[in-house]
């Protein structure tokens, strides 16, 4: 009986010792690739091979890479192949990262101002919109993790201040903590309408953008089903949600349809 | 600008400065402050509006052109009435420099800088395979117009060597301007073999002592790995200098290759943490104002119950002078007035002389007949206790009625706030 606990234990170890080795070993590989494949991108954008650098930085997109400078570079080979709805895309993604990142405000700007100067040629005219809405532009400045953080701190420190003032004898002590609780909860307040925003809460759905040209939004999820009206590369939408290989988008008129779901990127 | 002046000044026309590369040494936005300066005997505030560092770009005669500034003459009341006053301008007076020649460099034809210089140069691999991209990156630390300093693109045989990415991190500590510039040019093997990254050099002119030193990196070794045309061959690719220039980038090169995780405010715990902070103050709150409330229901309870033994007083007064006990009666109506006063003052009374009692009577905020009434009634009792005149039953009842109505009327009087140990009324 107990040589065969020995052997039970035995056969356990050598379990154990296999599945924390192709826990960790992966990982390490996986980091690797990550990087090489991020290398072999930047390679191909430098030489001017854009088709092979969005394939290379899609790949890490679906690997579960959300980083800023792979969006730019991953935008600005989009960008360079024409592709500007998918630019647009791209780079606004970089900017929800990064919200301060110059070099994708200016990467926005160029794709807007290239997509609305080719669909000006092709249609006689074009809509740039430029401006965000007033509470991106408020907010813009800011990442949502970083008016998260300040929400926590500001609440805090208010709350704390105001407990404090109870204690406090000091009349000019009592003055200052008083104007600092009423500022921290000011930026409270600031910070947490910035969440909100950030997470469009309040909002249908999550924010998309059209990827190809003169797109038809329908009143079914079916080809054959009566167009409701025709969406522009580069146009913002919410998506809806997904209906096989349709998605269900809200144009910023508040026109309700399904479009191909290949046809709209979310941000 | 010397002056007294009443408003910020403004310069209306900024120094010229062709022939040069200039680098601000005061922030953009700041506020002015004077500094006192004497002048021929007179004292002036003397603010700086400018200050930069300029470095020529040519030899010969240069010149840092004259400014002109505009200053308000200061707001007045008067200005309602005569309009305000037309603000002063003066011209500046411009700078001339005589640029020397560099003497003649060591090395003909190097790349020059003037100022202190140390170049350092690395790869971010050592080995790698062909097709791969490898960043060549050289770093140039100093003092200088760094801007300037420019690198010739590196030339290896088998190697795509593509256009620098150059950053630079100027700063300017104690007016002198310096900071480092990196160069970082993108490698791409076209075929195995070991190959050597030539060295970088600089002449360097040191302007303090007039000599010239050379500055240079140390030769990289790079090891490409796999056969020739494995990869994308540079045949089917330009050479890097008749690549268009791409519309967007440039390319980044770097990245932390971060993943998608929850934004802070979806995470579980983070709600609860914002929260917690206005529940906490709620709480506080809600303790505080309930504390009061039992304490004021404590007291009224404590009222309650003082006032319950003081009609028991009364009562047993009643029953003791029935019964001719009139010590008893005298005791009892005398220990009620004083705990109807107690309890209406909210401290012990015990101790206190008659004209003490009176004159802290009224500075609780007692009216003057009342208390009379009440130091009347105390002193009555005290009396009577030695007068067998006053002892009889009729006269005992006219006492018990005569306190009965005197606990009733304090039943209405409300005490003003108490007083401390010097006789001051305390905060409330």
């Amino acid at each position: 009986v107990s040589g065969r606990n020995a052997t039970e234990v035995g056969t356990l170890m050598l379990a154990l010792a296999i599945a924390l080795g192709t826990a960790l070993a992966p990982t390490s590989a996986r980091a690797d690739s990550l990087r090489d494949v991020f290398a072999r991108g930047n390679a191909a954008l430098a030489r001017g091979d854009s088709e092979a650098a969005v394939r290379e930085y899609e790949a890490l997109l679906e690997a579960g890479i959300d980083d800023a400078d792979v969006s730019f570079n991953l935008a600005s080979a989009y960008g360079n192949l024409g592709r500007y709805g998918q630019a647009i895309r791209h780079f606004e993604r970089a900017l929800r990262l990064e919200p301060g990142d110059s070099g994708a405000k200016d990467g926005l700007r160029s794709a807007r101002a290239a997509l609305g100067e080719r669909q000006a040629e092709a249609h006689g005219e074009a809509i740039v919109v430029d401006r965000p809405p007033l509470d991106e532009a408020i907010f813009s400045l800011f990442s949502a993790d970083t008016l998260a953080v300040l929400l926590l701190v500001s609440v805090w420190l208010g709350t704390l201040s105001l407990i404090a003032l109870r204690w406090l004898r000091t009349e000019a002590l009592r003055l200052g903590v008083g104007i600092g609780s009423a500022v921290a909860l000011g930026v409270a307040v600031f910070s947490c309408l910035g969440v909100f925003a950030k997470a469009d809460w309040g909002r249908a759905g999550k924010r998309a953008v059209i990827v190809r040209e003169g797109v038809a939004v329908r009143e079914a999820p079916d080809d054959r089903a009566r167009m409701a009206a025709e969406l522009a590369e580069g146009e913002s939408v919410r998506l809806l949600g997904t209906d096989g290989r349709f998605a269900r988008v809200q144009t910023r008129t508040g026109q309700a349809g399904y479009v191909p779901r290949q046809d709209v990127g979310e941000l | 600008v010397r002056g007294q002046i009443g408003d910020n000044p403004s310069i209306t026309r900024e120094p010229t400065l062709d022939g040069f590369w200039s680098q601000d040494l005061l922030p953009m936005q700041r506020s002015l402050t004077a500094l006192r300066q004497d002048v021929n005997g007179r004292t002036f505030n003397a603010y700086v509006l400018r200050r930069f560092a300029a470095f020529p770009l040519r030899t010969g005669r240069l010149e840092i052109g004259a400014p002109a500034v505009e200053v308000g003459a200061g707001g007045s009341i008067f200005d309602l009435l005569t309009g305000p006053n037309k603000p002063l301008r003066r011209d500046g007076v411009k700078v001339g420099v005589e640029v020397l020649a560099l003497p003649a460099q060591p090395t003909r034809g190097a790349k020059v800088h003037t100022g202190t210089l140390t170049l350092s140069a690395s790869l971010d691999a050592a080995q790698a395979k062909v097709g791969d991209a490898i960043t060549l990156r050289v770093t140039a630390k100093g003092q200088g117009n760094l801007r300037s300093l420019t690198l010739d693109n590196p030339r290896i045989a088998g190697l795509d060597v593509l256009a620098p990415e150059i950053d630079d991190k100027l700063t300017h500590e104690l007016d002198q301007i310096g900071g480092e510039r990196v160069f970082r040019w993108l490698l791409l093997p076209r075929a195995a073999g070991s190959y050597s990254v030539p060295t970088f050099s600089v002449d360097v002119f040191d302007a303090a002592t007039r000599q010239f030193s050379t500055v240079r990196t140390s030769p990289l070794a790079l090891t490409v790995t796999g056969a020739a045309g494995e990869a994308a061959p540079s045949e089917a690719t330009p050479a890097p200098q008749e690549l268009a220039a791409p519309q967007f980038g440039p390319v980044r090169l770097d990245s932390a290759l971060r993943r998608a995780s929850p934004l802070l405010s979806q995470r579980s715990f983070y709600w609860p943490s914002v929260l917690a902070a206005p529940l906490l103050l709620l709480g506080l709150l809600g303790l505080r104002v309930s504390g009061r409330e039992l304490a004021k229901r404590r007291a009224a309870d404590g009222d309650q119950v003082a006032l319950r033994e003081v009609d028991e007083q009364l009562t047993a007064a009643a029953r003791a002078s029935a019964g001719g006990d009139a010590q008893g009666v005298l005791r009892l109506l005398g220990s009620a007035l004083k705990k109807t006063l107690e309890l209406r003052l909210g401290e012990p009374i015990g101790g206190l002389t008659s004209s003490a009692l009176e004159k802290h009577l009224l500075a609780r905020g007692m009216d003057p007949k009342t208390a009379a009434r009440v130091i009347a009634q105390l002193g009555a009792l005290e009396r009577a206790r030695f007068d067998p005149l006053a002892q009889g039953a009729l006269e005992l009842n006219r006492a018990i009625e005569g306190v009965r109505a005197l606990v009733r009327e304090l039943g209405r009087f409300r005490a003003g706030p108490a007083l401390d140990a010097s006789g001051q009324r305390r905060a409330s």
